[in-house]
C-alpha cells in the first residue's frame, strides 16, 4: 500500500478548519433529518430547549478541556471537580444563606482544583494524565467526605438555581433556557480570548512547541498554571448550572463527564498532541453528541443498542473529519485524476516487481527518467532525469526546496512517484515501498536523524533487518552486538554498542546512521548531508569509508552544501533547481562559482560581506563564567557594531555558554555585564526585556511553532509590547512584521500560512525578523546557516553585516571555518569547556590556526 | 571517565532505574508500622489476588502506551470477555472452552482497535474511547444480565489454587505474563518495533518496518492480556457477571504510568509496570486495613498517588 | 478569500434550514399543551386523585416511560423482563431508559418523555427530593408520575414502595442477635451517593448500632456491585480481622464474598438481600443465614401492573406497598420467633421463595 508519509497529509491551511466545521454541520443536519423522520416528536420547540439544557453542562466543561488539550495536556478531574464545587457551594449557601457566597465558593473551589492541577503539570512536570487522574480521586473523596455522600437541597435559593432551571420568554411562546445564554457567553469570551489575546497565542505556542515558546520569553510554567485555572473556572460555571438543573448538589453528579468532554473536543477537530484546534469546533462537537444522545433517547430501541450506536457515530464523525486520512486520500485521488487524464496513458512504464531483482547480479547503472511528483497540486519534481553507476561518488546539489530529498525518497520508496520510471541496466523496476528498495539494495541516510532513543545502538543499526536465532522467534542479540561493534570499529568509534541511542551526542548519532547504511550491504547508498553535525576527525573516517565503499564498487549519492567536501570526494555532479534538472557533469574542470551559479541561477559575488564598521562601546562583558561539568572560566567581551565568532568542535560548550548568558540555563560562578551593568538573567524574558535576542541552533525543535502562522511566530517574542489590555493589536503586528518580510524577501504564499511549510532559509529569516523587531542591542546566533542553501546563506551573511553596521553587537556560533573567518571581527575558540583562544581577525588568521585551538593542541 | 565518577553516576543511574521499587518498599514499611498485620502471609496473598487482574491489564496497556497510543477498552473489555466466556461455558460446560473463549474475545477487541487505528487513521485515544461505549452496550446484549457459576475443578484451581500452600496460582500467572512481556519487549522484533513506533515512527517507516502490521499486533496482544485478566477475575470469584472489572481501567493505566511508562510513547518496561501494579494494590489494600471511612477512601488514594509521583520526581531530579 | 466567502455562505444556509425545520413545528401543539414558563415554584397543588385527567379505558394501551437508575445492574435487567411481561398482560407499552446513576440524566430523560407525551412516568429516583421539580413539569403536562422503590413526598406522585430501610434494620437486628450481641461485623454496600445503596446501608447500620452497643461494625466497603472487587476487599479484611458476621446488600456480590470466606477458612456468618434464586439455594444449604426477597421480577411486574391500574383510574392509593419476604431455614425462623424478632415479618422457606421469585404472574397476574 502506498505509504502516506506525514509530510503529505500534514498540509493544514487555516482555510481547512472552516471546511471541517462545514462537515460537522452537515453531519448535524443529516442526524437531525434522520431523527425527525424516525420519531415524529423530534422537530419541535421543546427539543431545542431540552437539548440546550442537557448539553449546557458538558459544553461549558468542554471549553476548559479544549484549552487544556491545546497545550498538549488533558484534564480527567473535570467530572469529580464539578461534583466537589456543587457540594461546597451548597454547603456554604445552606450555612450562610447568601447566594452570592455560594456562587463565589463554587468558582473559587474550581479555581483551587485547577491551581493544583496546573501546579503539578506546570511546575512539577508531572504527566497531565496522571496528575489529573490523582486529582479526580482527591475531588471525589473530598466531595463525599464533606457531604457524607448524600445530596444537599438548595431549592429555596432561587437566584442560584435561576441559571439552571428557568427560561426566558422571547417570542409569543418561544422561550430559551437561561443556560443557552450562559453557553453563548462562555464560548464568545473563550473564542475571543483564544484568538485575540496574548494569553491565547501563548497557549497555542506552548502546545505547538514548548521549548520554542520558552526560548521566546513565554513563561511556560505560569501559563500552564493559568490554563488549568481557567479550565477550573469553566467547571465552576458548569457546576452552578448542574446544581441548578437538579435543584440540589448530587454526590454522583459529573460521573463520566471527562469522557463526554474529550469526545466533544476531539470531534470538534482539536488535535490531542496540542497546538491545533478551535473552540467553535468543540461547540459543534458538544451539540452533535447532545443531539445524538437526545435522539437515541427518543427512539424506543433497547438502551444497550444505544451505547453501541453512540460509539459508531463518534467513529463516523471522526472519519468524516476534513483533515482525516480518508478525506485527504479522496482529495489527492481527484487531484491526480485531473493530471493523468491530460498525459497519454503509455507514459507509465510497467516495470518488474522488486522481488524479481537478483541482488547477486553485477549491475552497472541505475537511471531515473521523467520523474514527476506533486503534493496536493504543488509541483515538486518536474520531469527529472538522474543517472549514476557503481563505484562512483555522485554529488547531488541544489537549494533547499529544489527537490533533492523528495527525489531520494522516491528512490528509497518512502514516497510514490506520480510519473516516470526507474531503470537498472535499462530494465524497468517498480519501487512501491521501502522494503522494495531494500530488496533492490538501496539504503538512505536521512538528514533528520532517524534513531530510536530507547533502543540500543545495535538495535538501531539492525532496525528492520534483525538477525533471528535458530528458532526464528527471538532476535540474536549476541551476534548483532558483535557485528555492530565491528562496523563501529571500522568508523573509528568507541561507543558501547549496548548503550541507548538517546544517550549519544548528535555527532555520535550521525556516525551510527552511517554505520547503519554501511551494515546494509546495499550497492546504492544515499547520504543526505552526513557531515552537518560531526567533528573533523569523524569526517576523515567518513571519507575513508566512502573510499573503501568505492573500492567495493558501491554507488554513493552524496548530498551536501559544503563545496570543499564535494570537490574532495565527488566524481560526478548533478544540480537541481526548483524541481527541475539543471546539469549532470563529471567533476573535472568544474569551478565552485559554476556550481553556485547552477544552483542559485544568478551570479553570486563574494559570498561573505564584511564592510567597514566602527566599533562602539562594550555591550556585553563576561568574566570567568563557570558551570560545573560543562564549561569553566570563560571570559570575553563584544562591542557594538562588532561580530564575535565563536568556534570549536561539537560538544565544546559554545551553545551552553550562550544559553547561560540568555537565561535559559543557570550557571555556578562568574559575572555578566550588559551595557556596563552587572546582570544575572534567570529567565529568557528578562534577557529579552534587557535587549538580547537568541536564535537557537535546532530550528525545528527550538525556534519555530510549526502549526502557527508566520506572523504569529514572528510576533511571539514581542507579545508583552504589542497588546493593549491583553488584546493583540493585529494591525500593529501586520505593519511591524511585514516590513521585515519585505526587507528579508521571505517567500511564502500568505502571511497566514503555517511556518512549517516554508523552506529552511525562509524560516530562519522569519526568526531573525522576530528578534529584530525587538530592536535588540545584542543578537546571539547559534549555527544560523545550518541546513540552509547557498542562496539563502548569502542573504543571511549580508543581514548579519547590516546588523553590525546598525551598531548592534552580534555573537555567531558556527562550526564552519570559512564563515567564522569571513564575517567575524574577533574570534573565540573553545575546546571541551575551556577557552583555548581569543584573537582579533586581521585577515591573517588561517583555518589551520583556529583548528589547532579548536582541537586543544595548544 | 575516571572510576570514581563512574560509581557515582552508576549508582545514580541505578537509583533512578529502581526508584519505583524504593517507593514500594517505603510504602510497605510505613504500612507495617501503622498496621502490624499488614505483612502477614494472608494479607500478602490478598494483595497478590487483587493485583493479578489489573496487573495483567496494565501489561497490555503498557504495550499500547509505549507505541504512543492509549487503550480505553481495557476496563469494560474484561467484562465482555468474561460474559462471552460465560456464555460458552454455559453451553459447553468445560472451563477450557471458557478460557479460550475469553482470550479470543480479547484478541478480537484488540484486533478491531488496531484496524480502526491503522486503516481508518483515527487516533487510538478516541478510537478506543468509541469502542469503550460500544463494548458497554455489547456486554448486556450478549448476557442480558444473568450470572453463570463456575464449579469445575480447573477454574477452582486457577482461581484459588496455590503452589506449596502459600504462593497463589494467580500471582505466578501475573509474574509469568510480566516475564513474557519482558521477553517480547527486549528479545523479539515486535518489542523492538513497539519502541520504534513510540520513539520515532517516521524512522521506523524509513527502515522498512511495516508500522501498521505491528500496531495491530500490539493492540491484539493488549486484547489477549484483557482476556487473561478476565479469566483471573472470573475464576477468583468462580462466577461470571457483567459488572466485573469496574475499577480495572484507571488502576491499570495508573500502574503502567507510575511504573515508568511514558504517555508520550517510547519508554516503559514490564518490570516497572509490575511494580506500579503492586503499588496501586498496596494503596487499595491499605485503605481497607487502616479502616479509612468509606467516603474518604478516594481522597486518601488520590493523596497517596500524588505522593508517589512526587517521590518519583525527587529521585529523577538528577536526570534533567 | 473567495473560498472563505463561499464557506461562510454555506454555513449560514445550513443553520437556517435546521432552525427553520425546528421552528415550523412550534405551532403544532405537542401533546399536553405548550410548555409554559414556570412563574411560581410550587406549581398549583392538585389533589391526589388527578380528576381532570381523561381516564383511559381498558382497551387503549398505556404508554409508560421507565427511567431506571442504571441498566447495568442485574436487579434492573430482571425488573425490565418482568415489567415487559406485565405490559403484555395489562395492555401497556414500556420504554426502558437507564440514567448511568446520574440524577441530571434522569431529569433529561424525563424531559424527553414529557415531550414524547407518554401516559405515565415510572422513575427509580437517584434522589427522592431532587427529582420533584421535573416530576412537577411532568404532572403539569398531565402525565401520571409513579416512583419505584422509595417514597417521593410530592402529593401528586404515586409510589410503589418496598421498605428497604426497615427490612435492612430488621436484618441488622437478626444478625446482631445471632452472633450473641458482640464481635466484629463487616458491611458491603453499592456505592456512596446511590440512594438505594445509602438507604439500605443506613438501615443495617442503625439496626446494629441502635441495638447492640459492643458490636464493632467496620466501615462499609463500596463493592460497586462488582463481585471481584468485593472479594478482594473481604480477603484483605479477613487477613487482618476475625470477622463474626457480614452483610451485603445484593446477592450478586455476596457470591464473591462467600468464595473469599471459604478461602480464608474463617466461619463468618453471611446475611444478604435481593432473594435471587441462587441465593435462596445457599440459604437452604445454610451458607447464607438469611436473605430478604423483594425480587426484581416481582417489583417490575407489580410496578407496571399498578401503574396501568392508576392511569385507568381503577385504584388511586398514593402508596402501594410491595410486600417483601425474609427467606430463612426452619432453625433460623425458630431463632427469630424465640427472640421476639419475627413480629410483622413475612418469613418464607427457601423453596417457597424460589417458587415465588419467578411466578410473579401467579401472585399478581390478571386472573388472581
Amino acid at each position: 500500500m502506498l505509504q502516506k508519509s506525514k509530510q503529505e497529509t500534514g498540509r493544514l491551511k487555516t482555510g481547512e478548519r472552516t471546511v471541517r466545521y462545514l462537515v460537522l454541520l452537515a453531519i448535524l443536519a443529516v442526524v437531525c433529518v434522520m431523527l425527525s423522520i424516525v420519531t415524529d416528536t423530534f422537530l419541535s420547540l421543546s427539543t431545542i430547549t431540552n437539548i440546550i439544557g442537557q448539553i449546557s453542562v458538558q459544553s461549558i466543561v468542554a471549553v476548559g478541556m479544549t484549552m487544556v488539550i491545546i497545550t498538549g495536556g488533558i484534564d480527567l478531574s473535570v467530572g469529580t471537580s464539578l461534583m466537589l464545587c456543587g457540594v461546597i457551594s451548597a454547603t456554604v449557601m445552606t450555612a450562610t444563606g447568601s447566594v452570592f457566597l455560594g456562587m463565589a465558593a463554587c468558582i473559587i473551589t474550581a479555581m483551587v482544583v485547577g491551581f493544583f492541577n496546573g501546579f503539578m503539570v506546570g511546575y512539577s512536570k508531572i504527566v497531565p494524565f496522571m496528575a489529573t487522574l490523582a486529582m479526580q480521586s482527591v475531588c471525589k473523596g473530598l466531595g463525599w467526605t464533606i457531604s457524607g455522600a448524600n445530596r444537599i437541597m438548595v431549592r429555596e435559593y432561587k437566584a442560584f438555581t435561576w441559571l439552571g432551571q428557568e427560561s426566558i420568554k422571547l417570542g409569543k411562546h418561544f422561550s430559551l433556557p437561561v443556560a443557552f445564554f450562559a453557553i453563548v457567553a462562555v464560548y464568545l469570551f473563550a473564542i475571543f480570548m483564544m484568538n485575540k489575546t496574548v494569553f491565547g497565542t501563548k497557549i497555542y505556542a506552548i502546545g505547538g512547541n514548548a521549548a520554542a515558546a520558552r526560548a521566546s520569553g513565554i513563561d511556560v510554567k505560569k501559563n500552564l498554571l493559568l490554563t488549568y485555572i481557567s479550565a477550573g473556572i469553566c467547571v465552576g460555571i458548569a457546576s452552578i448550572i448542574s446544581v441548578g438543573r437538579t435543584v440540589s448538589s448530587q454526590p454522583q453528579a459529573g460521573t463520566g463527564m471527562e469522557f463526554d468532554a474529550i469526545t466533544a473536543v476531539v470531534i470538534g477537530g482539536t488535535a490531542l498532541e496540542g497546538g491545533m484546534g478551535g473552540l467553535f469546533g468543540t461547540l459543534l462537537g458538544a451539540v452533535l453528541v447532545g443531539v445524538i444522545s437526545f435522539g437515541l433517547g427518543q427512539l424506543s430501541i433497547s438502551p444497550y443498542v444505544q451505547y453501541v450506536v453512540k460509539g459508531m457515530i463518534i467513529l463516523a464523525a471522526i472519519a468524516a473529519d476534513a483533515d482525516g486520512y480518508i478525506m485527504c486520500t479522496l482529495r489527492d485521488k481527484i487531484a491526480r485524476k485531473k493530471d493523468t487524464s491530460v498525459k497519454a496513458e503509455e507514459q507509465i512504464s510497467h516495470g518488474k516487481s522488486a522481488a524479481e531483482f537478483d541482488r547477486t547480479g553485477n549491475h552497472r547503472k541505475l537511471r531515473m527518467e521523467g520523474i514527476q511528483k506533486s503534493f496536493s497540486g504543488v509541483q515538486v519534481l518536474k520531469d527529472v532525469n538522474f543517472a549514476f553507476e557503481r563505484g562512483k561518488v555522485h554529488a547531488l546539489c541544489g537549494e533547499n526546496g529544489a527537490g533533492k530529498s523528495t527525489l531520494m525518497k522516491i528512490l528509497a520508496g518512502s514516497y510514490g512517484k506520480d510519473q516516470g520510471s526507474i531503470y537498472i541496466d535499462d530494465v524497468p523496476y517498480e519501487i512501491h515501498n521501502v522494503r522494495d528498495a531494500q530488496k533492490i539494495g538501496i539504503s538512505v541516510i536521512y538528514q533528520e536523524l532517524s534513531l530510536i532513543p530507547e533502543l540500543t545502538v545495535a538495535q538501531n543499526i539492525f532496525l528492520g533487518k534483525e538477525m533471528l536465532t535458530s528458532n526464528k522467534l527471538l532476535t540474536d542479540r549476541k551476534k548483532m552486538n558483535a557485528l555492530a561493534e565491528e562496523y563501529l570499529q571500522k568508523l573509528g568509534l568507541t561507543i558501547d554498542v549496548t548503550s541507548k541511542a538517546g544517550t549519544l551526542t548528535v555527532g555520535q548519532q550521525q556516525m551510527v546512521e552511517i554505520a547503519k547504511a554501511y551494515a546494509s550491504e546495499s550497492w546504492v547508498i544515499v547520504m543526505d548531508e552526513p557531515t552537518s553535525a560531526i567533528t573533523e576527525k569523524d569526517k576523515e573516517s567518513l571519507f575513508r569509508i566512502i573510499e573503501e565503499l568505492k573500492q567495493q564498487n558501491v554507488a554513493i549519492i552524496y548530498i551536501s552544501h559544503r563545496m570543499p567536501e564535494i570537490f574532495q570526494i565527488a566524481d560526478e555532479l548533478t544540480v537541481l533547481r526548483d524541481g527541475a534538472h539543471v546539469v549532470t557533469t563529471s567533476m573535472d574542470g568544474v569551478k565552485e562559482s559554476d556550481i553556485v551559479k547552477w544552483m542559485v541561477g544568478r551570479e553570486l559575488s563574494d559570498v561573505f560581506k564584511h564592510s567597514e564598521r566602527t566599533c562602539g562601546e562594550v555591550v556585553l562583558e563576561v568574566k570567568h563564567l563557570t558551570k560545573k561539568g560543562v564549561f569553566q572560566d570563560i571570559s570575553f567581551q563584544v562591542r557594538a557594531g562588532e561580530v564575535l565568532g565563536v568556534s570549536g568542535l561539537i560538544g565544546a560548550g559554545r551553545t551552553e555558554v550562550m544559553r547561560c548568558v540568555f537565561g535559559l540555563d543557570s550557571y555556578d560562578a562568574g559575572e555578566v555585564y550588559f551595557l556596563g551593568k552587572l546582570v544575572h538573567f534567570r529567565r529568557p524574558k528578562e534577557a529579552i526585556q534587557a535587549g538580547i535576542g537568541f536564535v537557537p541552533e535546532d530550528r525545528r525543535r527550538e525556534s519555530i511553532i510549526p502549526r502557527m502562522s508566520v506572523l504569529s511566530n514572528m510576533s511571539l517574542a514581542s507579545l508583552p509590547w504589542i497588546h493593549r489590555l491583553g488584546v493583540i493589536d493585529r494591525e500593529q503586528v501586520r505593519t511591524i512584521f511585514s516590513q521585515y518580510i519585505e526587507r528579508f524577501a521571505i517567500k511564502m504564499s500568505s502571511s497566514a500560512q503555517h511556518i512549517t511549510y516554508l523552506s529552511g532559509g525562509n524560516q530562519q529569516k522569519a526568526i531573525l525578523g522576530k528578534w529584530l523587531a525587538r530592536n535588540p542591542k545584542l543578537l546571539i546566533l547559534d549555527e544560523p546557516t545550518r541546513g540552509i542553501d547557498v542562496g539563502a546563506k548569502a542573504d543571511i551573511y549580508q543581514l548579519i553585516d547590516e546588523l553590525a553596521k546598525d551598531g548592534r553587537a552580534v555573537i555567531m556560533i558556527s562550526s564552519e571555518m570559512p564563515e567564522i573567518l569571513g564575517i567575524s571581527d574577533s574570534i573565540m575558540v573553545l575546546y571541551e569547556g575551556r577557552q583555548t583562544g581569543l584573537l582579533q581577525n586581521e585577515r591573517t588568521v588561517t583555518q589551520e590556526q583556529i583548528m589547532t585551538y579548536a582541537t586543544g593542541s595548544i | 571517565m575516571g572510576n570514581g565518577a563512574l560509581d557515582k553516576k552508576y549508582i545514580l543511574k541505578k537509583v533512578r532505574e529502581y526508584s519505583m521499587v524504593l517507593i514500594l518498599v517505603v510504602f510497605l514499611a510505613v504500612m507495617q508500622i501503622l498496621q502490624p498485620k499488614f505483612l502477614s502471609p494472608a494479607n500478602i496473598c490478598s494483595i497478590l489476588y487483587s493485583v493479578s487482574g489489573s496487573g495483567i491489564v496494565a501489561i497490555g496497556a503498557m504495550f499500547v502506551l509505549i507505541t504512543g497510543g492509549m487503550d480505553f477498552t481495557a476496563g469494560y473489555g474484561v467484562a465482555l470477555c468474561g460474559v462471552v466466556g460465560g456464555f460458552l461455558y454455559s453451553k459447553s460446560g468445560s472451563a477450557i472452552v471458557m478460557i479460550v473463549g475469553c482470550m479470543i474475545t480479547g484478541m478480537l477487541i484488540g484486533l478491531t482497535n488496531g484496524l480502526i487505528v491503522t486503516k481508518m487513521h483515527i487516533k487510538s485515544f478516541i478510537a478506543t474511547l468509541a469502542m469503550m461505549f460500544t463494548i458497554q452496550g455489547l456486554i448486556y446484549i450478549i448476557c442480558e444480565g444473568n450470572i453463570v457459576f463456575l464449579d469445575d475443578p480447573l477454574s477452582k484451581w486457577l482461581g484459588k489454587g496455590t503452589i506449596g500452600g502459600v504462593i497463589p496460582m494467580q500471582a505466578l500467572i501475573l509474574v509469568g505474563m510480566t516475564a513474557l512481556a519482558h521477553l517480547l519487549l527486549t528479545r523479539t522484533r515486535m518489542g523492538t518495533y513497539t519502541y520504534a513506533i513510540g520513539g520515532n515512527e517516521e524512522a521506523g517507516r524509513y527502515a522498512g518496518v511495516d508500522i501498521d502490521k505491528y500496531k495491530i499486533l500490539v493492540f491484539s496482544f493488549a486484547g489477549i492480556c484483557t482476556g487473561v485478566a478476565s479469566c483471573m477475575m472470573v475464576t477468583q470469584v468462580s462466577m461470571i457477571s457483567p459488572t466485573i472489572g469496574s475499577t480495572t481501567l484507571m488502576d491499570a493505566i495508573a500502574a503502567a504510568v507510575i511504573g515508568g511508562t511514558s504517555t508520550l510513547g517510547g519508554k516503559g518496561s514490564a518490570f516497572g509496570t509490575l511494580i506500579g501494579a503492586l503499588i496501586i494494590g498496596v494503596i487499595s489494600n491499605a485503605l481497607i486495613l487502616l479502616y479509612v471511612p468509606t467516603n474518604a477512601q478516594y481522597l486518601v488514594k488520590g493523596m497517596i498517588i500524588i505522593s508517589a509521583l512526587y517521590l518519583n520526581q525527587l529521585m529523577n531530579v538528577g536526570e534533567k | 478569500m473567495k473560498k472563505k466567502l463561499v464557506a461562510m455562505m454555506m454555513v449560514t444556509t445550513l443553520s437556517v434550514s435546521v432552525l427553520a425545520g425546528c421552528g415550523s413545528k412550534t405551532n403544532e401543539p405537542s401533546e399536553g399543551g405548550t410548555t409554559t414558563t414556570k412563574e411560581s415554584t410550587g406549581g398549583e397543588e392538585t389533589t391526589a386523585d388527578a380528576t381532570e385527567q381523561p381516564a383511559k379505558t381498558a382497551d387503549d394501551t398505556v404508554k409508560i416511560g421507565c427511567v431506571m437508575m442504571n441498566l447495568s445492574n442485574v436487579f434492573y435487567v430482571n425488573a425490565m423482563e418482568a415489567g415487559d411481561a406485565a405490559a403484555e398482560d395489562w395492555n401497556a407499552e414500556c420504554i426502558w431508559k437507564g440514567a448511568d446513576s446520574k440524577l441530571e440524566e434522569q431529569v433529561a430523560l424525563i424531559e424527553n418523555f414529557i415531550q414524547q407525551g407518554v401516559d405515565a412516568i415510572f422513575v427509580d429516583p437517584m434522589d427522592a427530593e431532587g427529582i420533584i421539580p421535573v416530576l412537577e413539569k411532568a404532572h403539569e403536562a398531565g402525565i401520571t408520575c409513579v416512583s419505584f422503590g422509595n417514597f417521593v413526598d410530592a402529593d401528586f406522585c404515586y409510589c410503589i414502595v418496598y421498605d428497604d430501610y426497615n427490612n435492612m434494620y430488621k436484618m441488622g437486628e437478626i444478625c446482631g442477635k445471632y452472633i450473641g450481641e458482640e464481635g466484629t461485623v463487616a458491611n458491603f454496600i453499592g456505592s456512596p451517593g446511590n440512594y438505594v445503596s445509602d438507604n439500605r446501608e443506613a438501615g443495617f447500620k442503625d439496626g446494629i448500632t441502635e441495638n447492640y452497643a459492643n458490636i464493632n461494625l467496620l466501615p462499609s466497603q463500596p463493592a460497586n456491585w462488582d463481585a471481584a472487587l468485593g472479594n478482594s476487599q473481604l480477603t484483605a479484611l479477613l487477613a487482618a480481622n476475625e470477622l463474626d458476621a457480614l452483610f451485603c446488600m445484593n446477592d450478586n456480590v455476596t457470591y464473591g464474598l462467600i468464595e473469599a470466606i471459604e478461602a480464608s477458612g474463617q466461619d463468618t456468618v453471611v446475611f444478604s438481600n435481593d432473594g435471587d434464586i441462587e441465593a435462596c439455594e445457599l440459604v437452604k444449604e445454610g451458607t447464607i443465614k438469611a436473605d430478604c426477597l423483594t425480587g426484581a421480577k416481582r417489583a417490575g411486574y407489580y410496578g407496571i401492573k399498578t401503574i396501568t391500574q392508576i392511569v385507568r383510574g381503577e385504584i388511586d392509593s398514593q402508596k402501594n406497598y410491595l410486600p417483601s419476604h425474609f427467606v430463612m431455614n426452619e432453625d433460623m425462623k425458630k431463632f427469630c420467633e424465640d427472640n421476639g424478632l419475627s413480629d410483622g415479618m413475612s418469613i418464607m422457606t427457601p423453596d417457597e421463595a424460589i417458587y415465588c421469585y419467578d411466578n410473579y404472574r401467579e401472585e399478581f397476574g390478571p386472573q388472581s
